[in-house]
């Protein structure tokens, strides 16, 4: 039989623990369901039982939430770490940012404390080494490119930051739009919203929130080592910004509604977040599977298997799922080389990732003289897009000449 | 017959005079003489003992005259009879006796010293006047050689004798004599010295002798006539000596052409003349120039002087003369008439004063200078701009001391590096600037240049160069006359260029000062020592006038300053005298009240059209002033210039002595209300919003556990209904009394897969808890508002015991994490009159404050939780609450400041400080109670509150003025101190 998922639960109130324990009674098949009222018991039980998912109230008498949770951190990474505040403040995000991964507040819908569940239990059964999810899960921030840190601490420190300074300074950040999301996705939000363009999110979260923020480190930080022997974080970066580009043209090109688009771009931005914590986290390894790439002229994948034991696709979207963003960009980055795989729900988003990925290394590749990957022609069909291809890379194009005429324009006045 | 001429008669020396008198005027001659000897000495020289002596010698002379006319007649009777007249011999004879006895009666009776000499020289006859000449009678010296006779020491002195020895052959008087008798000539008027031992001792004298060869019986005589001349000669020598080596240039004019006859040598030297004789052929007026000083021409002129000298007998003036080879020179001249030899003459002293005059112009100028320089310093003294009198000192110094250039730089205190100045990159030599923040700075310049912005000058490096040096120099000056060689002058070839000469650089330096700049001049003349001192007490007043100008342009920045201040002060001041008139009024008030300055000042403040209340500022002002206390009036309504209704607050400060009496600062504190009130309002919605908070995760709680619970029903309902179902078939199953052993297991595999006996006990219990948190929920809801109270706005007789029961519910979580709450309520408290919403904002006041101090107790929730006990008690008319906790406790140091506004120990955005402050204000100024602490440090606080059972507010009763507290023309002088009451 297989192990069932061990989840702990506490809060300092014994009737929430009661209530939920007979909530989880329904999914008692997937779920094994601990409690405790008493927080420093929890720290033990997660040692003794082996706990996968820790569900913890923040205030409490004894030990607070948030020690608690770092504790687990340090201790336990490979353990997905929720929140379940009482506080309504969105303030008290702060106290737990780069502690929980995901946040929701109570009274929570069995509904959604469900769906969590859900996700926590795929990302357990993700076949990833228990390393690798230890460092995923205590990733407490996904570091971003230098410049891109010191500009948004340059905007926030600015007498009155405007939201659109403030976007500027994220939206072609992975890490940064990675901490975006996961705030909006925490339940103070996700009630309300889906995903939305990078200045909505900056608006929605408010920029004294991002103000308060990018003061502290474990909500943005700047990579120490951007640069690899095969690859800098900057190049990943610019690469992200121009499939989220893409995407956003493919998808407007197909006249999908602007949430659509928008979902689209964050998931384009992200689709090769598990590169970005290879390149920050993982470096030499990284730069092995480069190597063997070069090398041997076998598959970037396979490489990344080799040295890595793992695929930057799944990593990836272990670390979206963790963080609790969107199926569709979970999904996007899971499945972007092989489309195929997604879920039917999942499958267009998917698709427009992967061809403006394929249309972007098309275009480096132009400009680098490597062979660029192939659109996967069978899922462009299943999803009944094959012949908009044409138009989509007319777009792309067209984006690319607009932006170099813009950067010409600034340059020029500058 | 010759006459003498003018010009002879201008001659001094008488022997001269008497070798051209022919024989027959002689004794005429020697009249004349006289008298001129006379005249000379007694113009010249003037002496009592001189004059008489001259008496003497010219009775002496008149005698000696008569006496040889005598001597000459009888001589030509005896002539004439040696020629064969006819005479008879007795009657010859008797004739002959007769007058040989009147020859030797005449001869004896002479006054005048009579020797007969023979042919040997022996003395035959000598009479009474000559033997006294020697004191000895005439027997002792008849026939005996004249120097035996007389006692010339020459004969003591030579053995040999009287006419032997080597002496006596070059004796004047013998010579003379011999003279005579060898040819036959008569001798007159011969000077000679002689050395005499009269009674013992040697006496000089001078002699003047005649003689006259004469025949006596056949043999040949000399008579000689003696004349002691020595005091003549004298006279004469002291006379001539004068003349000769007088400085004096002395000089003879004579009528009628007034032309020079004679001058000294001093004369002749002073015009340059060759010599004494070519002096003598000018004029005055050619030894002048053609004019005069005062336009007259010089011949004109001189003989206009020589006129006044003739008339008045002497004239003194001065005179512009020429020398011979063209020179001028200033002379001063006296005139003075004389008669020589019977001509008017007149005598000129002339002097000349060349040197006296140019030390006179030097005094002068000296003088000038000094009075200019006076003139300066008075001027530098009056009151204007620095720039200008140090222009006008360096103007001054150029044309006083006629100076080339002339220039003040000035040290300025914390004077950086400018920008670009050449002196800054000199990096080696004698000159590199080791002063940044110290250098001086032209000011101004006079002269050849004026400009004060040239390159190297513009500023110089304290001690480099000539200036940098003198002002940074032990000497404190450096002057030189040499200023192309001198090493310490760094440009010998600019100097030279422009033909300078000298240089002077003082420092200036005020007393017990420091330097602060350089006074320095470039001259092309030697600077004197004159020069030098002078301006080195120039350099010392403008040394003082700069400190002064410094020093009043501090005070003058500072009275600006100080104006300054007074018009930015936002604030309303305005400073009245004594009289109560405005002395000062700044443009706050002219803001705030639309009333300017202009208008204000010198007005009786009660006059004043302000809108505001004046007479009770008035009356504030006026007991200010009397009693010499602060008076503060609060909350005076106004309208301000754009004619809105404000507040303002205002303090009447007394000052004693001066001008102003009383200072009114005040301030527009409707911006203040307004936010005060605006800020209320805020704390207000923050205590709520924090409170919301805090309700929201009360209630949040047992919705979540509600949530979970329904939701755990829903579910199980749902599988007991389908085991209903299930049931249902198997109880039909039952009547039909078939029962389907499939039916059956299956039911009881359900009933088995949905644990119908966790169901059985987990379900009443979920419904239990359910309802307990709905209970809870609905219990928040209620104690919300019963806490809050929002229509009630008037003093209400309440339950307090229900009110902290409700505040506590409310605010349990705030208190929840840390502490234990036991309430300890006196159920018999009488209902109490207050304000129940601002009752129980002081409770949950309290309630934090204790839930903080517990916090801080028990650190990081490690420890066990505090406990806060609220008590209630009944005391007669008062009820007294008491809020107690196990926290920290107020130390003693602060215990007094607790309820200060804004005092809060709490770390920033914690509190406000304002929570005591208010619930104090509420207890008592709302209320009529107190609030009390007791706090033990470590042990914990007990605040408590004691309420009377009956409202009976405070009253605050505000002071209306009254109608005398006012100014007035009238009274304003009247006021006695006591008029407030």
């Amino acid at each position: 039989m297989v192990r069932r998922k061990r989840i702990l639960f506490v809060d300092d109130e014994p009737r929430i623990i009661s209530g939920v324990c007979r909530m989880m009674r329904s999914v008692r098949a997937e779920w094994e369901t601990f409690g405790t009222s008493v927080s420093p018991e929890a720290l033990d039980i997660v040692a003794r039982d082996d706990i996968d998912v820790i569900v913890s109230d923040m205030r409490m008498p004894g030990m607070m939430g948030c020690d608690l949770l770092e504790a687990v951190r340090k201790r336990h990474p490979r353990t997905i770490r929720l929140a379940l505040s009482g506080q309504a403040s969105k303030v008290d995000v702060d106290t737990c940012v780069g502690l929980a991964h995901r946040f929701l507040s109570k009274p929570c819908p069995a509904q959604t404390l469900k769906e969590a569940l859900d996700r926590a239990r795929i990302l357990v059964g993700m076949p990833l080494g228990d390393g690798l999810k230890g460092i995923l899960g205590s990733l407490q921030a996904l570091p971003s490119e230098p410049g891109a840190y010191e500009r948004l601490q340059h905007v926030v420190q600015a007498k009155g930051p405007t939201v659109q300074a403030v976007t500027d300074a994220v939206s072609h950040d992975v890490g940064m739009s990675l901490r975006i999301l996961q705030l909006l996705s925490s339940s103070f939000y996700a009630a309300r919203i889906g995903v939305m363009s990078p200045a909505r999110q900056v608006e929605f979260l408010g920029v004294n929130v991002l103000r308060r923020l990018a003061g502290l480190p474990a909500a943005f930080c700047r990579c120490s080592r951007p640069e690899g022997r095969h690859v800098s974080l900057a190049r990943q970066c610019h690469h992200a910004g121009t499939v989220a580009d893409f995407a956003r043209r493919i998808a407007q090109t197909e006249n999908a509604p602007q949430g659509a688009a928008d979902d689209v771009y964050a998931a384009g931005l992200l689709h090769d977040v598990g590169k970005v914590v290879w390149i920050t986290q993982l470096p030499e390894a990284y730069d092995a599977a480069l190597a063997l790439v070069k090398e041997r002229r076998i598959d970037p994948l396979e490489a990344e298997y080799q040295t890595l034991e793992a695929m930057h696709t799944l990593a990836g979207a272990y670390l979206i799922g963790l963080w609790g963003l969107p199926d569709a960009v979970m999904e996007a980055a899971a499945f972007h080389h092989t489309p195929l795989d997604a879920t039917d729900a999942g499958l267009i988003p998917t698709v427009m990732v992967h061809a403006a990925d394929v249309l972007a290394h098309e275009l480096a590749g132009a400009a680098e003289g490597m062979d660029p990957p192939e659109l996967d022609e069978a899922a462009l069909r299943e999803a009944g897009l094959a012949h908009r291809v044409p138009a989509w890379r007319a777009a792309c194009l067209q984006h690319v000449e607009r932006e170099m005429e813009h950067e010409q324009e600034t340059f020029v006045r500058r | 017959m010759d006459k003498p001429t003018g010009k002879e008669s201008g001659k001094i020396r008488l022997t001269t005079l008497q070798s051209l008198v022919p024989e027959a005027f002689m004794l005429l001659v020697g009249c004349v003489s006289s008298v001129v000897v006379y005249d000379l000495i007694r113009g010249s020289a003037p002496g009592e003992d001189v004059i008489s002596a001259g008496k003497g010698w010219l009775a002496l002379v008149g005698l000696v005259g008569g006496v040889a006319i005598t001597c000459t007649v009888l001589l030509y009777l005896l002539r004439a009879s040696v020629s064969g007249t006819r005479l008879t011999r007795a009657n010859l004879e008797s004739e002959i006796e007769h007058q040989r006895k009147n020859l030797e009666a005449i001869f004896e009776a002479s006054p005048v010293g009579l020797v007969l000499v023979d042919e040997n020289t022996t003395i035959t006859k000598i009479n009474n006047v000559a033997a006294k000449l020697v004191g000895k009678s005439p027997q002792a010296m008849v026939d005996v050689q004249p120097g035996q006779a007389l006692g010339c020491v020459h004969v003591a002195d030579d053995a040999a004798g009287c006419g032997n020895g080597p002496l006596c052959a070059s004796c004047p008087i013998r010579a003379g004599i011999v003279g005579v008798f060898t040819s036959g000539q008569p001798a007159r008027g011969l000077e000679v010295p002689a050395s005499l031992a009269i009674d013992g001792r040697e006496v000089r004298l001078w002699l003047e002798l005649n003689a006259e060869r004469i025949t006596l019986n056949t043999r040949p005589y000399v008579l000689v006539s003696i004349a002691n001349i020595t005091a003549r000669k004298r006279v004469e020598e002291r006379f001539r000596v004068l003349f000769e080596s007088s400085r004096d240039a002395l000089m003879i004019l004579a009528p009628p052409d007034w032309r020079f006859t004679s001058g000294n040598p001093a004369t002749v030297a002073m015009f340059a003349a060759r010599d004494e004789k070519h002096f003598a052929s000018l004029a005055p007026w050619d030894v002048s120039p053609n004019y005069q000083p005062d336009g007259q021409p010089s011949p004109v002129k001189a003989r206009e002087m020589i006129q006044a000298a003739v008339r008045e007998g002497s004239h003194l003036f001065e005179w512009t003369h020429r020398r011979l080879n063209g020179e001028e020179f200033p002379a001063t001249v006296l005139l003075t008439r004389m008669e020589i030899a019977g001509q008017m003459v007149v005598q000129a002293t002339v002097r000349d004063i060349t040197d006296r005059k140019r030390a006179e112009h030097a005094r002068q100028a000296s003088l000038d200078r000094q009075a200019r320089l006076n003139r300066l310093q008075q001027s530098l003294l009056s009151a204007g701009d620095l720039d200008d009198k140090l222009k006008e000192v360096t103007d001054a110094a150029v044309e006083i001391f006629d100076a080339d250039f002339c220039r003040i730089w000035l040290t300025h205190p914390g004077d950086l590096c400018e920008d670009g100045c050449i002196h800054a990159d000199v990096a080696e030599g004698p000159h590199v600037c080791r002063h940044r923040d110290h250098c001086l700075r032209l000011a101004t310049s006079s002269g050849q240049y004026t400009h004060v912005d040239g390159e190297v000058h513009r500023r110089v490096p304290f001690g480099c160069y000539k200036i940098g040096r003198v002002a940074s120099d032990q000497d404190r000056k450096f002057v030189t006359n040499d200023v192309t060689h001198d090493p310490r002058v760094h440009d010998h070839e600019w100097a030279a260029k422009l033909g300078l000469v000298s240089f002077a650089g003082y420092q200036l330096r005020p007393p017990d000062g420091e330097t602060i700049g350089v006074l320095a001049l470039f001259s092309s003349h030697p600077i004197s020592q004159e020069d030098d001192s002078l301006l080195e007490a120039l350099g010392s007043s403008v040394a003082q006038l700069v400190e002064r100008c410094q020093a009043e342009e501090k005070l003058r920045t500072a009275h600006a300053e100080l104006t300054a201040l007074f018009e930015a002060i936002p604030s309303i001041l305005i400073a009245l005298r004594p009289d109560g008139r405005v002395a000062r009024w700044n443009p706050a008030v002219e803001r705030v009240v639309g009333l300017t300055a202009d208008q204000a000042v010198g007005q009786l403040l009660g006059e004043c059209p302000a809108t505001w209340p004046s007479q009770t500022i008035v009356a504030a002002a006026v007991k200010c002033i009397h009693s010499g206390e602060q008076i503060e009036l609060d909350e005076l309504r106004f309208t301000n210039a754009a004619g809105s209704e404000g507040f303002m607050a205002m303090t009447v400060n007394p000052l004693s002595g001066g001008e102003i009496a009383a200072v009114i600062h005040g301030a527009d504190i409707t911006e203040r209300r307004i936010l005060e009130s605006q800020l209320a309002q805020s704390q207000k919605l923050e205590a709520i919003g924090q409170l919301a908070a805090g309700i929201s995760h009360e209630i949040n709680t047992p919705t979540q556990f509600v949530g979970d619970n329904t939701q755990f029903i829903a579910e199980s309902i749902e599988g007991l209904l389908t085991l209903i179902g299930l049931y249902e078939g198997l109880l039909g199953s039952a009547r039909d009394g078939t029962i389907a052993p499939q039916v059956l297991a299956e039911a009881r595999a359900y009933a088995e897969e949905i644990d119908v006996a966790y169901l059985r006990e987990e379900i009443p219990q979920a419904l239990r808890q359910s309802q307990e948190g709905i209970q809870r929920v609905t219990k928040i809801v209620r104690a919300m508002k019963d806490f809050s109270h929002p229509n009630v706005t008037e003093m209400t007789p309440v339950d307090l015991n229900r009110e902290i029961e409700s505040t506590a519910t409310v605010a349990r979580n705030e208190w929840k994490y840390v502490a234990e709450l036991a309430l300890d309520l006196d159920r018999d408290l009488p209902a109490v009159e207050c304000l129940p919403g601002e009752f129980n904002q002081v409770i949950l006041n309290m309630l934090t404050n204790a839930a903080h101090a517990i916090g801080k107790a028990i650190g990081d929730g490690m420890e066990a939780k505090g406990t806060i006990t609220i008590s209630t008690r009944g005391e007669g008319h008062w009820v007294e609450v008491r809020i107690a906790d196990t926290g920290t406790g107020i130390p003693d140091e602060i215990r007094d400041r607790i309820f200060d506004p804004f005092f809060t120990t709490k770390e920033v955005g914690r509190g406000t400080g304002q929570g005591l402050s208010i619930s104090r204000s509420v207890i008592v100024d709302k209320h009529g109670g107190t609030v009390s602490v007791e706090s033990e440090v470590g042990k914990g606080t007990t605040f408590v509150i004691r309420l009377p059972v009956r409202a009976n507010p405070a009253r605050c009763d505000v002071d209306t003025p009254r109608d005398e507290d006012t100014w007035s023309e009238e009274n304003a002088f009247c006021l006695s101190t006591t008029s407030q009451g």
